[in-house]
């Protein structure tokens, strides 16, 4: 079986349109793929741009919500002072911290860059005491909304006229690490 | 008299006419449902110039047209010199140029070939003649055309530095041997696009009608079929689709670069790690915020004991013990109750029997229904007992204070 010139360039021809369409097949994928993944880079860095946008209200709101420990310089004085009881019409019925201890805070399992700073004066936590109930649990109350400071289990006696508040668990919590966690 | 192509309003207000000849190809359309009837014929047509600028007026005598019986002439004399007054201008020839144009007829009964001659100088046309027709063989062809050739080039145009021969035919290289000095601008099959003045005429005018040049469609039909230009043309076309897909996609990918460095150099990238941890700070921030004040239950608590010992101050109630603590979550009428609050309270002798005991819980959380803002949810236990000759009413209140972490 002989092919002239002419069919032989025909079936040439197809033959090589073949070759084409299935390596243009093939191109088509490989450049997808390589489009479709810098595509996936791309959104990743752009949402997470967004997204670091859209925090810095909150990192603001971090930063000047909590104190550093720095500010504090590990004095029990300072501690005190910053609990800021005289503006609450309370005080402390020993006026020296007799013991302090400090956890690092992890959410989730991972470090926040804040530490817990509980402290009591007395053996069951930490005692205050205002001239009338009223003015004690609007103490109470003033204390509880302080920024960076928590506590949950409060004991309120109120025996002879004497209104005392003893706080089992009052934390302050101050931001650690320095300016790197910022 | 009827004009294929003029401008009346820059016609020339000196006229010079002279006479040539063409030759004609029209279509016959006699009806929708018959085929086009091919008529070739020749037509007298009138130059008319005038002082420095050079306008050629083309028409056709009504009589011939009536003759083709159509007004789609495709007059290819009139095509020829606007071809070669191009040409000349294009390459500046100032020179005497003789251009020469062989078209070659076929209709079912005969074929022939005619020529049409354009003498120009200084850019102008000066003289044509016609060889209306010429023998097919090409021998004989040759010697025809160097014969009209000899005459022609004689006299003021024995000096003639150019001839240039533009053809729709394969015109034997031989004829070289016999005209020596003639330059041959289309010696290849015809074929519509690379004919050196219908592609001219195109890029000037638009296309001609195909019924116009209906025996020449057939011709290249013809020999595209019988050619290996269809796989070939096939085959241009996927090398052609396959580099423009991989253009495209070269694009396309090298737009998603520059879009990745706009993004990088507007600002810097922003390290994952540190974006989890400001999360994670975020959630652990809501967390503490969404907790309820212990100390706001308190005093709504007291506050509405406050009021009840208003409302009765017989009962000369003293509160003497408030604790306020955390406990594992109690569930009750599908609420989740976290804190507990013991409160003791005092009630004076006169008041110490169950019925007033009873007044004072009701009292009491009528009170605290009315002080109660918002969502806190209280559940309440109330005893009473006497400790130490006094008469205590202990409540129990578990409210919902939420503090995950």
């Amino acid at each position: 079986m002989t092919f002239t010139p002419k069919t032989l360039l025909l079936i040439l021809s197809i033959g090589l349109s073949l070759k084409l369409v299935m390596s243009g097949i093939e191109l088509n994928e490989k450049w997808d793929a390589k489009v479709n993944f810098q595509k996936s880079i791309n959104y990743k860095v752009s949402d997470a741009q967004n997204h670091w946008r859209e925090l810095e209200g909150f990192r603001t709101s971090w930063s000047e919500h909590f104190i550093s420990e720095e500010k504090i310089e590990n004095s029990r004085l300072n501690i005190l002072k910053m609990l800021n009881l005289n503006t609450y019409g309370l005080s402390a019925i020993k006026d020296r911290i007799t013991d302090t201890e400090t956890t690092s805070i992890s959410y989730k399992g991972e470090n926040i860059g804040l530490s817990r700073t509980c402290i009591s004066n007395t053996s069951t936590g930490f005692s205050v005491t205002a001239n009338t109930l009223p003015q004690l649990l609007q103490g109470l109350n003033s204390l509880e909304m302080q920024q960076g400071l928590e506590f949950s289990d409060v004991v309120l006696l109120n025996r002879q006229g004497v209104p005392q508040a003893y706080i089992r668990d009052l934390c302050l919590l101050l931001k650690t690490g320095g300016s790197d966690s910022e | 008299m009827k004009y294929i192509s003029s401008n009346q309003d820059q016609l020339p207000e000196k006229r010079e006419t002279s006479l040539i000849c063409g030759g004609v190809v029209a279509t016959k359309v006699i009806s929708k449902e018959e085929s086009p009837e091919e008529l070739v014929g020749f037509v007298t047509q009138q130059i008319v110039s005038c002082g420095d600028g050079y306008r050629l007026v083309t028409y056709i005598h009504n009589s011939i047209l009536e003759y083709l019986a159509s007004n789609r002439a495709y007059v290819s004399t009139y095509i020829f010199h606007r071809f070669c007054n191009s040409f000349i201008e294009k390459h500046k020839i100032n020179d005497k140029i003789l251009m020469i144009n062989i078209t070659e007829v076929e209709t079912p009964s005969k074929k022939e070939r005619f020529a049409e001659l354009f003498f120009y100088e200084n850019r102008k046309l000066r003289k044509t003649t016609n060889i209306p027709t010429l023998s097919v063989d090409p021998v004989s062809f040759a010697h025809a055309l160097k014969n009209k050739l000899a005459k022609e080039l004689s006299g003021e145009w024995k000096d003639t530095n150019f001839i240039h021969l533009f053809s729709n035919i394969e015109i034997n290289e031989s004829i070289n041997e016999i005209i020596p000095d003639l330059i041959i601008e289309s010696i290849r099959p015809y074929a519509f696009s690379e004919n050196p003045i219908v592609k001219w005429y195109q890029s000037n005018f638009g296309h001609l009608k195909q019924e116009n040049i209906h025996f020449k469609k057939k011709t290249i039909q013809s020999q595209i079929q019988s050619s290996v230009g269809a796989p070939l043309l096939v085959l241009l076309f996927f090398i052609a689709l396959f580099f423009s897909l991989d253009f495209y996609k070269r694009s396309q990918f090298a737009d998603q670069q520059t879009k990745f460095k706009s993004l990088s150099k507007a600002s810097s990238q922003v390290d994952q790690a540190k974006l989890n941890l400001w999360d994670s700070r975020r959630q652990f921030w809501n967390s503490i915020t969404d907790q309820r004040l212990t100390t706001d239950t308190i005093r709504t608590v007291t506050s509405a004991i406050g009021t009840v010992s208003q409302q009765r101050p017989d009962m000369k109630l003293i509160l003497e013990r408030l604790e306020s603590s955390y406990t594992k979550p109690i569930v009750s009428n599908q609420e989740s109750y976290n804190t507990q609050l013991n409160i003791g309270i005092k009630v004076s002798k006169i008041a110490s029997n169950n019925d007033v005991i009873e007044s004072f819980i009701k009292l009491f959380t009528g009170a605290l229904a009315d002080n109660i803002t918002g969502t806190v949810d209280l559940w309440m236990e109330p005893t009473s007992r006497i400790v130490n000759k006094e008469q205590y009413i202990f409540i129990k209140l578990y409210f919902n204070a939420k503090k995950d972490n």
